[in-house]
This record gives C-alpha cells, sequence and structure tokens, in this order.
C-alpha cells in the first residue's frame, strides 16, 4: 500500500485513527502509571495497546504490498532482537559484527544479488541470474536494524527487551517502506512512552496533508512533463526540451520524495512520535556539501555516524572515507551502476569542494554559488535518471544542443507554457517561501491579534481542505503513482 | 551534529489560543475528511466508465495463489481507486483541474498531449535493396493495450439505438461484446495536439509513420493481386487523416508526411494493383465537414469524395450526394477527448455528427458478429442477423461514429438492388466503414471485412462469394503499422 491512494487515505487511515484512540483511551485507564504506583516501575507497560494496534496494521499496511516478504521483515526484526539483547549483555564487537554481517547479507541477497552476478558475468562469467524480487523498503528497514544494533553497542539507547516493541520499531508504516530512516536513539523514548496533544494532530495532519499535496499535486503532473521528455528517443530532443524534461524531474524526486518524508513525519506526530526532519529546502543550498546536509539528511546522517566517523572521519585518511561514504550512498539507490557513479560524482565534487570553494566561500557572489550548485545537482540527476550508459551520453548531448531538433523547438516552447503555473509553483514551494508564511500563524497564536489569529487559522483551515480535496481528485482515476523512491 | 529542528520534550506549552486554533482546524479538516471519506464508501460504486468507454475494475477474487502474489491486496486497491462513486464527473473535475497546470499560447492555440520528439526526416530506402518485409511485419504491434473503442460497449447507449429504417426492431448487441483493443490506436502516432479554439477547436492524432512499414503494407496487397488472379480487381485506398491537413505549420517537425508515405505504398504496388489516390479529392475539400473535429475518424463527406473516386477508378456508376437524406448526431465528443487526455477543450467543443443515408436504395444488411472475449479476442461467431447499415445513436453519445455498422468486430454482407454484376469486398480498418453506403448502387453486393476480425482463408472467401473487386481501405496511421500488414498476411495463410 502506498500513502497516495484512496484506499489508504479514506479506508486505512480511519480504521487506524479509530483502533489506536481506543487503544490509548484503554492504556491510560489499564496502564497508566498513576495506577502502577512508581512511573519507573514498568517502563514498558504504558501504552502496549497502542504499541499493538501499530503493529497490526503496519504489518497489514506491510503485507499489502508484500504477502510473502512480510514474513522476512519479521525473521530480520527476531533475530536483530536477539542480538540485540547479546549485545546489552557484553557489548561485545563480533556480536555486533555478526549482526551487521546478517543485515547487509539481508539486503546483499535480496537487494543486489542480480546487480553482483552481472557485473561479476562482465568477466566472463556465465552464471544465471537469481532473479529475486526487491522486497518493498528493505533498504529502509535494514538501515534501521543496523541503527539499532549500533545504537545498542555503542549504549546510545538502551536494548528493548520487547519484541512487540522493536517490531514496531522497524515495522511502524509510517516510515517503514520509504524513510525518513528513523535510528533508534531518536524515537527509543517514546515508544516507550509518548504523549500526544492537540497541536500534535493539528501539526502532524496537516504536515501529512502538505506531504500528499506535493507527491499528488507537483510531483505526479512533473511526472508527466519529465517522462514525455525522458522516457523518449533522447537524441530527437531540442536543449530547450532536455533541460525541461531534466528540470521536471529534479522538481518530480524532490516533491516525492520529501512528500513522503512530510507524511511520514506527520503521521507519526498524530501518533506521537518526534522524528528527525529529512529534507530541508536541499535546492536553495550554495555547495554541493550542503546539499547533502539538507537532502535526505537521515540517509547522510546514517552514514556519517555509522560508517564515516568509525573509519576515522576526518582524522584518518579523509579522501578514502569520503569515497567509500558516496560509493555506498550510490549504491544505496540502487542495484545499478549509474547509481555508484552518481554517488561517486557527488563524492569527488565533496571533496574537491573542501579544497576549494569551501575555503574562499565567503568571496564569491551568493548568487554565483547557487547558479554552480544547481547545475551540479541538476546534472547529477540526469546520472540518475538513465541507468544506460549509451542514453546518458545522448542525453548530455541533446542537453547542449546537440541532438535532432537543435537548441530550441516548438515542443519545448509549447511544454512550457503549457505547464508554466505548475513549473513556478513547484520553484517557490522549493524555497523557503512557505516557512516565511507559516511564522505569521506560529506569531498568531501568541503575539498577534486574536482577529489575525483567526484569520490565520482560516487560512490555514481552507488552505488544508483545499490540498486534500485536489489530491483526492487528482487521485480518482491514477491507480498508478507509485513513489520514486520506493524502488531504493 | 545532528540537525535539530524540533527540540523534542521541551515544546512549549501551548496557549489557550493556540488550543482554540488548533481545534477549529481540527474540526473543520476532519469535517471536511469525514465527507469525502462518507461520499466514496456510502454511494454506490461506479462499474462502466462512460468517458473511458471500459468497464471498471472488478472486486478481485480471493485465492491462496492470487493473495501470495500479491494480485489480490493490489486488486483491491485498484478496485477502490477506479470505481469511486460518480467517477466519470469526478473524472472530468479532475481533468479541468490538471488543465489549470499552464496555459496555451494566445493565437496559436495549440495543446500537446504526448508529444515526445521530432518525427526524423525520412530518406527513401533504396530502390534495388530487397525490401524486408519479415522484420518490421514480425515487429509487436505497437500499444495493443490501449483501449479505444468503436463497438458499442457501453449500455445505457447501447439500448437506444434502434434501426434507422425499420424503426422499432432494435439490433441485438450481444453483452460479451468487449471493448475493441486493436482499433485505431496501436498505431504510429506521435501524440496528440488540440489546435483552436470554440468550435474550431480541432484534435490531430500526430502522425509517425515509417517507410519500411509502408513498402511490407503495398507488397501484401500486391500478394492478394497474385492470389486472386486476373479476373479480380484489386485495389489500395490508403486514407490521410486530419493532421495531414488541418495541422498548424509549428507542428510540421512532430507530424511525418502522410502524402510521403501514401506516394511510398503506390510506388510499391504491382502495376496490376490500382491505387484509389483519395488525397487529391480531400484536400480540395479541406473547408467542408470531411473530418470530425473531436473523433480520430473523418467524417461522412470525407468518405463520400473517396467513394467518389474509387467510383471512378473501379468504372461503376455512383449516386450523387443528393440522392441521400442528411442526419445529425448533435453534441457528439468523439474519441479524442480520451487521447487528449481529456483535454477540456475538446469535451466543451462538441460537433454535430453528420452522415448520409440513401434515399431509394433497398438492401439487406446481414451481419456475421463475431464474439469477443474480455480480453478483446474472438471467441466465436454469433448466428446472423440482419439488420439496417445504420445504427441510431441519441444526440450526446460518444460512439456516433458507430452508426456505421455498430463497430468493428463483425462481417457484413450488404446486398442491393443494383444489378451490374460487380460485387466488392473491402478490407478496411474503422475509416472503411463509412465508404459502403455510398456505393449501394455501384456494387450487387458488398462485403465489409475487419482487418482485426476475419477468421476466414481470405481468398477461399472472395472466391466463394464471387468477388470481382477488392478494395483495401486504410487509414494512412495503419498503412504504416506493422500489425496491419502482419493481419492481412495471416487472411492469406489461415
Amino acid at each position: 500500500m502506498i500513502f497516495a491512494d484512496l484506499l489508504f487515505l479514506y479506508i486505512f487511515i480511519p480504521a487506524v485513527a479509530v483502533c489506536y484512540a481506543l487503544a490509548r483511551y484503554l492504556d491510560l485507564a489499564l496502564f497508566s502509571p498513576s495506577k502502577h504506583g512508581s512511573h519507573f516501575a514498568q517502563p514498558q507497560l504504558h501504552n502496549p495497546l497502542q504499541n499493538g494496534v501499530l503493529v497490526i496494521f503496519s504489518l497489514l499496511f506491510y503485507a499489502w504490498g508484500e504477502p510473502i516478504y512480510v514474513m522476512l521483515m519479521i525473521a530480520s526484526v527476531i533475530v536483530n532482537y536477539f542480538i540485540g539483547l547479546a549485545l546489552a549483555r557484553n557489548h561485545s564487537k563480533a556480536v555486533l559484527i555478526l549482526g551487521l554481517v546478517f543485515n547487509i547479507a539481508v539486503i546483499g541477497v535480496f537487494k543486489y544479488a542480480d546487480f553482483l552476478v552481472e557485473t561479476i558475468n562482465l568477466l566472463g562469467f556465465g552464471i544465471p541470474l537469481p532473479k529475486i524480487a526487491l522486497p518493498i523498503g528493505i533498504s529502509f528497514f535494514t538501515f534501521q536494524t543496523m541503527s539499532y544494533l549500533f545504537d545498542v553497542y555503542r549504549g546510545d539507547a538502551k536494548v528493548q527487551r520487547s519484541f512487540v516493541n522493536l517490531l514496531l520499531y522497524i515495522s511502524m508504516f509510517p516510515q517503514l517502506i520509504a524513510g525518513p530512516i528513523v535510528r533508534y536513539d531518536t524515537i527509543a523514548n517514546e515508544i516507550n512512552t509518548r504523549s500526544i496533544s492537540f497541536d500534535d494532530i493539528a501539526e502532524g495532519s496537516f504536515r501529512f496533508l502538505i506531504g500528499l499535496g506535493k507527491k499528488v499535486i507537483l510531483a505526479n503532473q512533473l511526472s508527466e512533463l519529465s517522462s514525455q521528455f525522458l522516457d523518449g528517443d533522447v537524441t530527437a530532443l531540442s536543449a530547450g526540451s532536455a533541460w525541461l524534461g531534466i528540470l521536471a524531474y529534479t522538481l518530480q524526486i524532490y516533491f516525492d520524495f520529501s512528500g513522503y518524508s512530510d507524511m511520514a513525519i506527520g503521521m507519526g506526530r498524530c501518533f506521537g512520535f518526534h522524528f528527525d526532519e529529512n529534507f530541508n529546502y536541499p535546492y536553495i543550498s550554495s555547495t554541493i556539501t550542503e546539499f547533502w546536509r539538507r537532502w535526505h539528511i537521515s540517509l547522510g546522517s546514517f552514514f556519517r555516524d555509522y560508517v564515516y566517523i568509525p573509519m576515522g572521519g576526518n582524522r584518518k585518511h579523509q579522501p578514502l572515507n569520503i569515497m567509500v561514504v558516496w560509493f555506498l550512498t550510490g549504491l544505496w539507490h540502487g542495484a545499478s551502476w549509474n547509481f555508484v557513479l552518481w554517488g561517486v560524482y557527488f563524492g569527488i565534487i565533496i571533496m574537491l569542494e573542501k579544497y576549494t570553494i569551501l575555503k574562499v566561500r565567503d568571496k564569491i557572489p551568493s548568487f554565483i554559488l547557487h547558479i554552480y550548485s544547481l547545475f551540479l545537482i541538476i546534472f547529477g540527476w540526469v546520472l540518475f535518471y538513465f541507468t544506460d550508459f549509451e542514453k546518458i551520453g545522448q542525453f548530455i548531448c541533446s542537453m547542449f544542443g546537440g541532438g535532432a531538433a537543435g537548441g530550441w523547438d516548438y515542443l519545448a516552447q509549447n511544454a512550457l507554457t503549457s505547464n508554466l503555473w505548475l513549473i513556478i509553483a513547484s520553484i517557490l514551494c522549493c524555497i523557503p517561501f512557505g516557512r516565511f508564511i507559516r511564522s505569521f500563524y506560529d506569531e498568531s497564536g501568541t503575539v498577534r491579534s486574536a482577529g489575525f489569529a483567526a484569520f490565520m487559522t482560516a487560512a490555514k483551515t481552507v488552505c488544508a481542505a483545499a490540498l486534500l480535496i485536489a489530491s483526492t481528485l487528482l487521485l480518482i482515476g491514477d491507480t498508478n503513482n507509485p513513489f520514486l523512491y520506493l524502488r531504493f | 551534529m545532528r540537525p535539530q529542528y524540533e527540540k523534542k520534550y521541551k515544546i512549549p506549552k501551548p496557549t489557550r489560543r493556540k488550543k482554540i486554533m488548533n481545534i477549529v482546524y481540527l474540526m473543520t479538516i476532519l469535517l471536511v475528511f469525514e465527507a469525502i471519506g462518507l461520499m466514496l464508501i456510502v454511494f454506490p460504486r461506479s462499474e462502466v466508465s462512460e468517458l473511458e468507454k471500459r468497464e471498471l475494475a472488478k472486486f478481485p477474487e480471493f485465492t491462496a495463489e492470487t493473495y501470495f502474489s500479491g494480485e489480490y491486496t493490489e486488486g483491491i486497491s485498484k478496485w477502490f481507486s477506479d470505481t469511486v462513486p460518480f467517477r466519470d464527473q469526478l473524472m472530468e473535475m479532475s481533468y479541468a483541474l490538471r488543465d489549470l497546470k499552464g496555459f496555451s499560447e494566445g493565437g496559436s492555440e495549440i495543446k500537446l498531449h504526448g508529444v515526445g520528439g521530432t518525427v526524423q526526416p525520412e530518406s527513401r530506402p533504396e530502390q534495388t535493396s530487397k525490401p524486408d518485409i519479415d522484420e518490421p511485419v514480425s515487429k509487436p504491434a505497437e500499444d495493443d493495450t490501449e483501449t479505444i473503442d468503436s463497438s458499442a460497449t457501453d449500455t445505457e447507449t447501447a439500448e437506444t439505438i434502434e434501426t434507422e429504417e425499420s424503426g422499432n426492431a432494435p439490433i441485438d448487441i450481444p453483452d460479451e461484446e468487449a471493448p475493441n483493443e486493436h482499433d485505431a490506436v496501436d498505431i504510429k502516432n506521435n501524440g496528440v495536439a488540440v489546435v483552436g479554439s470554440g468550435a474550431d477547436t480541432r484534435a490531430l492524432m500526430l502522425y509517425g509513420g515509417s517507410y519500411n512499414v509502408g513498402e511490407a503494407y503495398a507488397k501484401v496487397i500486391n500478394k492478394y493481386k497474385e492470389a486472386l488472379g486476373e479476373g479480380v480487381n484489386v485495389y489500395s485506398m490508403v486514407i490521410p487523416t486530419a493532421v495531414e491537413f488541418y495541422s498548424p505549420r509549428e507542428l510540421d517537425a512532430y507530424s511525418a508526411s502522410q502524402l510521403d508515405n501514401i506516394n511510398w505504398v503506390i510506388e510499391n504496388l504491382s502495376d496490376d494493383v490500382k491505387a484509389v489516390d483519395v488525397y487529391t479529392p480531400l484536400s480540395q475539400h479541406t473547408s467542408e465537414y470531411i473530418y470530425t473535429r473531436t473523433d480520430h475518424h473523418w467524417a461522412a463527406l470525407g468518405a463520400y469524395y473517396a467513394a467518389q473516386k474509387f467510383a471512378e477508378v473501379a468504372g461503376v456508376p455512383f449516386m450523387d450526394i443528393s440522392e441521400y437524406e442528411q442526419k445529425v448526431v448533435h453534441d457528439y465528443v468523439g474519441s479524442m477527448y480520451t487521447y487528449s487526455d481529456y483535454d477540456p477543450n475538446v469535451k466543451n467543443n462538441p460537433e454535430d455528427f453528420i452522415y448520409y443515408v440513401p434515399n431509394n436504395v433497398d438492401y439487406t444488411a446481414t451481419y456475421y458478429e463475431y464474439i469477443l472475449g474480455e480480453d478483446g479476442s474472438i471467441t466465436g461467431m454469433a448466428a446472423p442477423d440482419e439488420g439496417s447499415y445504420f445504427w441510431r445513436y441519441s444526440d450526446g453519445s460518444g460512439l456516433a461514429y458507430c452508426t456505421y455498422m455498430g463497430g468493428d468486430s463483425k462481417i457484413v454482407h450488404v446486398k442491393t438492388d443494383t444489378d451490374n454484376g460487380r460485387r466488392l469486398a473491402i478490407f478496411k480498418d474503422s475509416y472503411g466503414n463509412a465508404i459502403p453506403p455510398y456505393l449501394f448502387g455501384s456494387f450487387e453486393e458488398i462485403i465489409v471485412i475487419d482487418m482485426r476480425y476475419f477468421t476466414y482463408n481470405a481468398v477461399d472467401y472472395l472466391n466463394e462469394n464471387g468477388i470481382t473487386d477488392v478494395l483495401f481501405a486504410n487509414n494512412a496511421f495503419h498503412a504504416a503499422t506493422a500489425s496491419t500488414v502482419r493481419y492481412y498476411e495471416n487472411f492469406l495463410t489461415q
């Protein structure tokens, strides 16, 4: 099941909301700390019913799309549960390595087996491809299990003695299949005990609607524009068409992925969880280094804290550490060499930036830095989009006027005007314009006049209702709109 | 190091006012959410889409197999989203909303849908090289999954159909009739352009045809001539489509020349096959209603000029248009609405579908209807049934082009009161359906055979019926589509 789906919105969400509310009511009545004496006596018992409801719905959610692989996920959690317990007992590095090897083996077999065999076959072998179907979200949930082992090993978080609670951490449906990669120490406490205020539900639901709108209103429409130009014969494109196509994809992937993160964070908040942010207006970055602090933050920080720093960070062989991290970042995105190329491309740029731009950054006018960054980011999406290296070459050729249609043609002009409002709205949503408006709303809750508060509340409500109605309309009849990041 | 956007557990206690703001917001949005949710769940689910002319998804059947393959759950999601109550109305709103994403330029008013790139100018294959018929022919048909329908599937309209002349004898439309999976759009199109505004709005399918299929197309017609021998006249009529005459200059690079392709077919016909050049007469009448504006077909008057040309080439008498009665289906919005991704301009500018019924001709049309399975493949044939050649559609029906024989999946024998020893068979796509009415005074019998629905050996069938003239009437798209050639090849051997 995916979030941008009528069945999810209008059947699954109401069902989980009603059950969760009921469970919360019963939890408060039966397991409230006040009725059991000391607050610290049985911390796990604060919300067993709520956690149970979430686990059941999460498994249902996953099994909806993966009726068989749901067993794989549960099995993986069982293994990690026992490894976690062992780690808690003796903090042994050997146990940690054993656990990591297990998790890497899982993702290796189910995500990279074909890729590995294909690569080996390039050397002249003829091993048949295993052709194992990719379980949805495996890249996300195995990274979460690894984060759990790391955090327990390092003592950043206490071991989870309740299997159901660990299963909840891994399988929680808001972030299960497309992130953000929630690290165990982020929500370890909230799994055991959490509060939910009106503010949480109001903010969470609004955040969810923003994400839904990003996906359904912006990303889905942009995908028509991008596929118009990128999915056909790229040698027939004019430079204008090629740039429009890749610009549309640049916007599409951001709204698609950050929209999903918004929905995840929003739903999490409604259930009382506070996930870390995953995006922070990445396209306003002035350097590539900054871009990667703003784009898919949960992945970047995962590699930083669990690979880069343990390898020695900037103290020992930093260039090697950087390249390893970026090789892995690329590979994480897909079992194909173009993703590796894409990762290494950014690794090299970031390394070069360390010795050049970052040192003289203040002396360069910022608009030049923005143009520089955007150019490299957009160019990166070319490497990311085409899995076929020959097509990458052809497309780059067309981008610079080497295609059959030259520099600019009627098709580009027509696509530009017939999508102009969409493009302008998308660009506006890439800059912190919304945050600016949002600040008025936040102020109105405290310092502004009551009239202004009423106006802002009305504005927010109308905005939310418009997002919901427009998204629902656009979803009708649109049965095929998977999230891009589901395949990673 | 990690970015902390929210200070966890230190969220300032919301003020009373903030709490009221939150409650007002939450209650309102919940109301909207529940209203939509209830609408989606309580009202009866849609079963047929008139807009897309197809049956909507059915609730999947549960088996262990479908469950474990994921088909079952996926089927439920699809069913839920596909069959929402008031689907067609909501879809129209949805497409109107989509249309807000930009504007079409002031003067030219051109909107493109799915146009991928320029059409590469073609150089002619060298004359000396042997045409490679097998290669293009063996290519799989392009988009067989697209459903467009020329056959009456939508039940509501079908009920209003009655025969033109006998008035109250309705033609039975078998329930099994599935959407015609193979019609016009498994073809080499290069996207759709909607041009003009108001009553001049016209949706055009851009042409992406290529020479190598055209050559194969000519060769297969030559084979028919060879197989049928001297006693039978074989004609080839490749019909240009609207894009050839109504496409604005800006789109020249995106639609290949049909004239070039038609001429290329003619060049590759053997000397014994007679080419019927309908391009010239059509190009002389472009200010008349010879093509529909909102459908991918031509209009009755276009077929009249084409039939006139054919009669001239075939040397048969021809009735003037004044001997026909003009009929109209008002408020017609044809298939291009679907092909243009529901462009509101097409929807909002319906046309009058005009056709002509001969006044003083006695004829009987015998229908041999094919029964089609759910996937559109032939599963059997219904008992022969007599009826009018013209089916009556009510105003506003999107199926008005089915006026001619009610669609494609059938063989129709028309016996006329003409007595000149000439008996015609037409191998055709849906364009060909509009031609026979003008030839009732020209041939004793006309057998109409669709290129997608024919299960006999062509030569045997033609000989058994004493055919003297065979006309291949296909539009320029089909003449450039590999599957067309494959169908005709198969008819010779099946």
